[in-house]
């Protein structure tokens, strides 16, 4: 079990507020730019591309503001790396995922979409984490983290993961408007005495 | 029986909600002779009109005093058959008893005390919704509001404005409010929250109705009644629009979506409803008004609303307001509380009753005929 300092688990919320800001915001951009060509709605995958496309520009935006510097990795992955307790470095990818019946989360892989290792300049050890979302209604839902334990292999395979660490994609809304009840009224306040017993209209 | 006492007896029929037949089982005088009495067309002896002010909550010297006879405006509403005529009747009724009350005790209006000239009126082009705009921002600082201040409290700001400001808790179709002109006070009825969760009207719609009946005031002045729902519909989106730039001006509030990174989501409108008292989804009609976000966006916004299920209920809670100044007025003559109405109704002739229908803000009880879902459903956890 890994453990995220408060630091990083705010970190980690920004990342996927920001994700879901840009969806909520522009995700309905993807519907429009696919009715430009009725060719683009035939295989489904230029939605899912461009959703891809809206979810990476949130990663990248969040990851910057919350001083993660995210960057594109090797085989157009998107990630970034962070200290994690005990002194080792997590990093994390960008990926898609499912949620399933039972709440539990699938991510797609092969054999390739393995990362993290052992630095070559500094021999700090990187532990692979996904930094995963699901896509509800063509907008970002669930958004989480867990270590990458393993690949099981097959066509496709799919990443083994550890504890699942669910991000606040929307924060709670606490606040509230109390309206102005001692807002005064001419004429009708304790010291006005002298102007109350004018005629009516 | 004079004429005027024929128009007080249907007047407060009217308000308390009675037909003819009922008010004639309530106070054991035939129904054909109610009907003949409020037309004037007989007199009646002593004895009937105790019987009849006993069924309309007054006193026998209230239906014999002369009256001013009350002369009101008929409110513009949408859809105007799905508000029932009966509750209107009412409504118009019941202003009319309460202003004659109010001129009866010599109560100070506010716009006397401010020597209004009376409400800042649009004279310009119902159509040129820019002019609208302009001339919600003339209202706001007519009430003393500063450019970019928030309406701390709608009602008061109404109050102040010059209006009268009643609570209803009568069923009136889809409508929280309704304003008219009674003997040329400005009338605003609006709908007072409920502990009936169905009923209930959170503070943020309170404070559109409020804005929106004060824009029938200064804009529709001399607008006719409409005359299908075409025009209905025209009239109800003006008042809207005037709503909507009174309580969220335009610069201010693109100011403050700019200090919050100026993205339209339903993260940043429920923060700007936390400062502005205004709907989440009345902000994007807002937005979409002052030309931030497209229709397709506008769309997306409302999905996502419906996928969280706002439509029912938004998050971040706005308080219902409380309009003062009958109360205020009545304390300053005759003294704060209940006492005072008391006084007060006595010097005028009727029930306290009906003062306390006036004066009460506090949320309605459910009927006793309605079971609450809802809160049936939470007492069994």
């Amino acid at each position: 079990m890994v453990y995220f300092s408060e630091e990083l688990r705010s970190s980690l919320n920004l990342v996927a507020h920001e994700m879901s800001e840009v969806s909520n915001e522009r995700g309905y951009r993807v519907s429009v730019a696919l009715e430009l060509d009725e060719a683009f709605i035939g295989s489904g995958r230029s939605r899912s591309s461009l959703q891809r496309d809206l979810a990476v520009d949130g990663f990248m935006l969040g990851g910057s503001r919350a001083g993660l510097s995210p960057y594109k990795a090797g085989g157009g992955a998107y990630e970034f790396g962070a200290e994690i307790l005990g002194s080792r470095m997590g990093v994390f990818r960008l990926r898609k995922a499912r949620q399933l019946a039972d709440g539990s989360f699938r991510v797609v892989a092969n054999t390739a979409s393995t990362w993290g290792d052992i630095d070559d300049d500094t021999l700090i050890v990187e532990i692979p984490f996904v930094f995963g979302y699901t896509m509800t209604e063509g907008h970002v839902g669930v958004v989480f983290v867990a270590e990458v334990t393993g690949v099981v292999i097959g066509n496709p395979g799919e990443l083994i993961l550890g504890p699942i660490t669910l991000l606040n994609a929307t924060p709670p809304t606490t606040g509230g408007f109390v309206p102005d009840e001692d807002e005064g009224l001419p004429g009708m306040e304790d010291d006005d005495d002298d102007i109350v017993d004018s005629d009516a209209a | 029986m004079t004429e005027m006492t024929s128009a007080r007896v249907k007047r407060l029929r009217l308000a308390q909600n009675l037909s003819q037949l009922e008010l004639a089982e309530q106070s054991g005088v035939a129904s054909g002779a109610i009907s003949m009495i409020e037309s004037g067309a007989i007199d009646v002896p002593e004895s009937a009109i105790a019987a009849i002010a006993r069924a309309l909550d007054c006193e026998p010297k209230y239906l014999e005093r002369p009256s001013s006879g009350t002369v009101s405006t008929r409110p513009l509403l949408r859809a105007y058959a799905d508000a029932p005529k009966r509750a209107v009747d009412a409504i118009e009724a019941d202003n009319g008893v309460a202003i004659d009350a109010a001129k009866y005790l010599g109560l100070t209006l506010v716009a006397n005390v401010l020597d209004h000239t009376g409400l800042p009126l649009f004279e310009g082009d119902l159509n040129d919704e820019i002019e609208i705009e302009q001339f919600a921002l003339q209202v706001r600082t007519s009430a003393g509001l500063a450019p970019e201040s928030v309406v701390g409290n709608s009602m008061r700001t109404a109050e102040r404005l010059g209006c009268v400001v009643l609570p209803i808790d009568s069923a009136m179709g889809r409508h929280l409010g309704v304003s008219m002109r009674t003997d040329d006070v400005a009338v605003i009825r609006v709908s007072r929250p409920s502990h009936v969760s169905g009923l209930s009207i959170p503070g943020d719609r309170q404070r559109f109705t409020v804005a929106h009946e004060l824009g029938h005031l200064v804009l529709h002045h001399s607008t006719e009644q409409p005359r299908n729902p075409a025009q209905a519909a025209k009239v109800e989106r003006e008042a809207n629009r005037f709503a909507s730039a009174f309580l969220v001006p335009g610069d201010p509030v693109l100011q403050d979506l700019s200090a919050l990174g100026g993205k339209v989501t339903l993260t940043t409108l429920s923060k700007l409803k936390e400062k502005w008292g205004f709907a989440i989804k009345a902000f994007v009609i807002r937005f979409e008004q002052l030309g931030v976000i497209d229709d397709d966006h506008a769309r997306s916004l409302y999905k996502q609303i419906s996928a969280r299920k706002w439509n029912k209920s938004e998050p971040v809670l706005v308080g219902n307001e409380s309009a003062v100044w009958m109360a205020r007025a009545i304390g300053k003559k005759y003294g704060s509380g209940p006492a005072g109405l008391s006084a007060a109704a006595r010097e005028v002739g009727i029930s306290s009753s009906y003062f306390e229908r006036w004066t009460d803000w506090s949320p309605a009880a459910a009927p006793e005929n309605v079971i609450d879902f809802a809160a049936v459903k939470a007492s069994r956890g």
